[in-house]
């Protein structure tokens, strides 16, 4: 009987949780008794990364952060420039009466701190929940692009659905031609590039962006560049195989980007 | 010393098997940050099937659907799933247990091999994973690593149980 009412119970679980999405706050309480389970899995590695950071020596710490200091300098520079950037684009869409693409983002900083990469689901969890204000849908960048967004938080954990999970999807455009289609990933490390008819110019090597369409992702993003373009007789489309461009599993620290509410410049 | 082992109760050993079972979370967590996830069998399981096995008066169907839920949220599967395949393992382990405990270590590994691999047919069934050769290769062979680690899990928590509950 026992048996019975556990099957049913568990089918009626995988009902909610496919179809209606219904349970969402469940499996957040779930992760919240799970976050010590895997603090205790992650120890070992932590113990590890101590002992070896404690023995850096201090010349090499020298080295990096005068590298680092370059590399602010460099930055700065490079955000005045996106400033003026910005600025001529919005004059010019002002101009051209579109509205507005580049939408204004903040940004959160939170680290890494456990890494699941297998085939079932690619996922990565960070040490900043709903206390720090991060909700599901938010989008996780590292320095080099989109590393995917927040399905589920904790008061103190959020996890991080990787593009490279199968079951993630994005809407993306080709950068260099502008040509449109969704991303979704393999669960190898890679990602694959849908909808992309045979008659496009596509090249490997291309590098695909957001597009902004949903309005999950913010666009102009880079996400993966292209590795692998394969065409089958029989489909209309093309096989796309791109690697992502962000680094998830060596990633350390992360963005979390927040949107802004727009302000009307007429208001 | 063998009569008072096997006629322990659940009671007098809870501590043991609810630290065993957090262990076995622990170690299929660690597992899971390894690229060799794949070829790992699911600790927990494992655990749960020994206890099954030791006390025939309770089910253990309930700590198997709340440890099914939380491999869920572990791995990030559909909630329930892990839930079903443990308590679908679990039932069939309790519809046979008399007959598992008659068996010698090594006989009762290959038959940990038959639920590994029932543990991974349903996962193929219910998750579809995509699997390169080199992958799939390593999903379809881990039930064999039952056989290595059956006999030391067993034969470890046996003594364990018999030097902190029946001396």
């Amino acid at each position: 009987m026992q048996f019975v009412i556990a099957f049913i119970l568990a089918i009626a679980l995988m009902a909610a949780d496919h179809y209606g999405k219904l349970m969402g706050s469940f499996r957040s309480v779930l992760l919240t008794t799970l976050n010590p389970i895997e603090q205790a899995a992650t120890f070992p590695k932590q113990v590890y990364d101590l002992v070896t950071t404690d023995f850096t020596s201090m010349d090499e710490l020298k080295l990096t952060n005068q590298k680092l200091k370059t590399e602010i300098l460099l930055l700065k520079a490079k955000v005045q420039q996106f400033n003026n950037m910005e600025l001529e684009i919005a004059r010019l869409e002002g101009l051209l009466g579109t509205t507005g693409k580049m939408d204004n983002q903040s940004v959160q900083i939170a680290t890494v701190t456990f890494f699941s990469s297998n085939p079932l689901s690619q996922f990565i969890t960070l040490n900043k929940g709903n206390l720090d204000k991060v909700a599901e849908q938010q989008v996780v960048i590292d320095e080099q692009g989109i590393m995917g967004q927040i399905i589920n938080t904790t008061p103190t954990t959020s996890r991080v659905l990787l593009i490279t999970d199968p079951d993630h999807q994005i809407p993306v455009r080709i950068q260099r031609t502008g040509q449109r289609g969704i991303l979704t990933g393999t669960g190898h490390d890679s990602v694959t590039l849908l909808f992309i008819p045979k008659n496009s110019s596509v090249q490997v090597g291309d590098l695909i962006e957001s597009s902004g369409l949903g309005k999950v992702f913010p666009s102009g993003y880079p996400v993966a560049r292209i590795s692998k373009i394969k065409e089958l007789e029989e489909d209309p489309y093309l096989e796309i195989t791109a690697t992502p461009v962000a680094n998830s599993r060596q990633a350390h620290k992360v963005l979390i980007l927040t949107q802004k509410p727009k302000v009307n410049p007429n208001d | 010393m063998t009569d008072r082992f096997l006629n322990l109760e659940l009671a007098q050993a809870r501590w043991l098997v609810v630290l065993t079972l957090l262990l076995g979370l622990i170690l299929d967590t660690m597992m899971s940050l390894q690229d060799a996830q794949l070829l790992a069998p699911p600790m927990t399981l494992l655990f749960l099937m020994y206890w099954s096995a030791q006390f025939l008066k309770n089910t253990h169907l309930i700590a198997a659907f709340i440890l099914g839920l939380l491999l869920d949220a572990l791995y990030q599967t559909i909630l329930g799933t892990h839930a079903l395949i443990f308590i679908t393992i679990t039932f069939i382990m309790l519809r046979y247990r008399l007959l598992f405990r008659s068996h010698s270590v090594l006989q009762q590994a290959l038959v940990m091999v038959f639920y590994l691999f029932v543990y991974q047919f349903l996962s193929y069934l219910l998750y579809a994973p995509i699997l390169d050769q080199q992958q799939s290769i390593r999903f379809w062979l881990m039930p064999f690593t039952g056989l290595i680690i059956w006999p030391i899990l067993a034969l470890s928590l046996r003594w364990l149980t018999q030097k902190l509950y029946t001396h």
